[in-house]
């Protein structure tokens, strides 16, 4: 049998053989390529800054997200911290939006503001 | 009235915490960062900081000018008389003068009389005052017992950080600090005047670990939460650069390591909490109006320039 070999002429067992006869030809198959594990240092550092903390605390809900920030703002607001100090939240995740406020606003009283807003599971 | 200025004690009740290595790297983050004129004073007998910025053989030669002559010596010293300059930074003009440390003050602290402490404790304040006027910040080494400078360094302080490991009894060194002390030193109440910085801290590589972390911060701030608005949340990282058969001497930023991207890491996590400090020193001794807190309609003034909606009031 060759490529051009009209194979409907072939009976069951010989086209079975001519099958075997041209994986000798060609080779064993591959192995399947082994799927490339996730390195444990390189998995996204989930909880690895403040911010990122602080976002999970809304648990992956962004209604609970868009309630944390708001009353993250007025808490701060109360505490005293002014208006200046605060980034604009339009344009920016909750995350980016963290990591520029505690660049101006202390991040131990962003962290301990957040942690008493959201209710202890 | 000329504002306030912070005059930092580093101290903890525990000792091997990192404390120096905290004192001496968090105050050059805090160099680099904004412009800031820093006075660092080795206080600890042991003279750890001293040893971390000069060889043994150098510390014999500076040895001359010390914190001791401060305190006891035959003439009034200014900062002006016993600094030296270990850095300035040419692109935003900080410079950070040091003090350095001598063993003498130990021989002070042992069976001192009221009069030695009376008139120690006068001419540091003195001292710290004159400092005052100099920098806009003067940040001491203190030794991890209560020593006689010790308590002269929180007799003078205004501001307090304490590293800490995540553990009860590295924690309960700091509340000891501030629940036994505030009665005498009344700024030690207030969460603006206290820093409790995670230092040493194991960098985790897994979710599982990052998570196990940061319930072990949360158990911290539930056991003390009269500490839980002065806690950092960004932690300095376990590091073998601050070994002491690593360690060279001076600035972990002008350290030459094998491991270059290690040490920008490391870097990173001082930057951080420095600019943790930073913003904090704003709020506590700022501007006083700063301190009164907004209320009802400047909230609404400010929540509609933040969000670009107004408030939703529930």
């Amino acid at each position: 049998m060759n490529l051009w070999s009209d194979i409907s002429t072939l009976t069951k067992e010989q086209f079975v053989a001519a099958l075997g006869q041209l994986e000798e030809k060609v080779g064993p198959k591959p192995a399947a390529r082994a799927t490339k594990a996730k390195s444990a240092s390189k998995a996204k550092a989930k909880l690895d800054t403040p911010a990122a903390r602080i976002v999970a605390l809304a648990g992956g809900s962004s209604v609970l997200e868009r309630d944390l920030q708001r009353n993250l703002v007025t808490v701060l607001l109360q505490r005293g911290y002014p208006q200046d100090d605060f980034p604009k939240a339009a344009d920016k995740s909750f995350e980016a939006w963290l990591e520029e406020l505690m660049r101006r606003v202390p991040s131990a009283d962003v962290m301990e503001a957040a942690t008493s807003l959201v209710p202890k599971t | 009235m000329a504002p306030i200025k912070p005059v930092m004690a580093f101290l903890t009740m525990k000792g091997g915490v990192g404390k120096t290595t905290l004192a001496a790297n968090l105050t050059r983050a805090m160099a680099d960062i904004e412009k800031r004129k820093i006075l660092l004073i080795d206080a600890d007998a042991q003279c750890n900081l001293s040893q971390l910025f000069y060889e043994a053989d150098d510390l014999d030669a500076v040895s001359t000018r010390t914190i001791y002559d401060a305190l006891n010596g035959h003439k009034i010293m200014k900062p002006a008389d016993l600094k030296r300059q270990i850095y300035k930074n040419s692109q935003n003009g900080s410079e950070i003068d040091f003090i350095c440390g001598s063993f003498e003050t130990f021989a002070l602290a042992v069976n001192p009389s009221g009069l030695i402490e009376r008139q120690t404790s006068e001419r540091f304040r003195a001292f710290i005052q004159d400092a005052q006027r100099d920098y806009d910040i003067v940040a001491i080494d203190t030794n991890p017992s209560a020593t006689m400078i010790t308590m002269h360094a929180l007799d003078v302080a205004n501001f307090l950080v304490a590293p800490i490991s995540f553990d009860k009894y590295s924690m309960r060194g700091v509340h000891l600090i501030t629940s036994v002390l505030s009665p005498k030193y009344g700024w030690q109440k207030n969460p603006e005047r206290v820093r409790v910085v995670p230092n040493r801290i194991k960098r985790p590589t897994t979710e599982a670990e990052q998570r196990k972390l940061f319930d072990a911060e949360n158990r911290i701030r539930h056991a003390f939460p009269d500490l839980e608005r002065s806690i950092v949340p960004n932690y300095i990282r376990q590091s073998a650069i601050v070994s002491n058969e690593a360690r060279q001497v001076g600035f972990l930023a002008d350290q030459r390591v094998p491991n270059r991207e290690h040490l920008i890491s490391l870097l990173n996590d001082f930057e951080q909490v420095a600019i943790d400090l930073l913003a904090t020193q704003r709020k506590a001794f700022g501007d006083a109006q700063k301190d009164k807190g907004a209320s009802g309609s400047a909230i609404q003034r400010a929540f509609a320039s933040i969000f670009g909606e107004p408030m939703v009031r529930h």
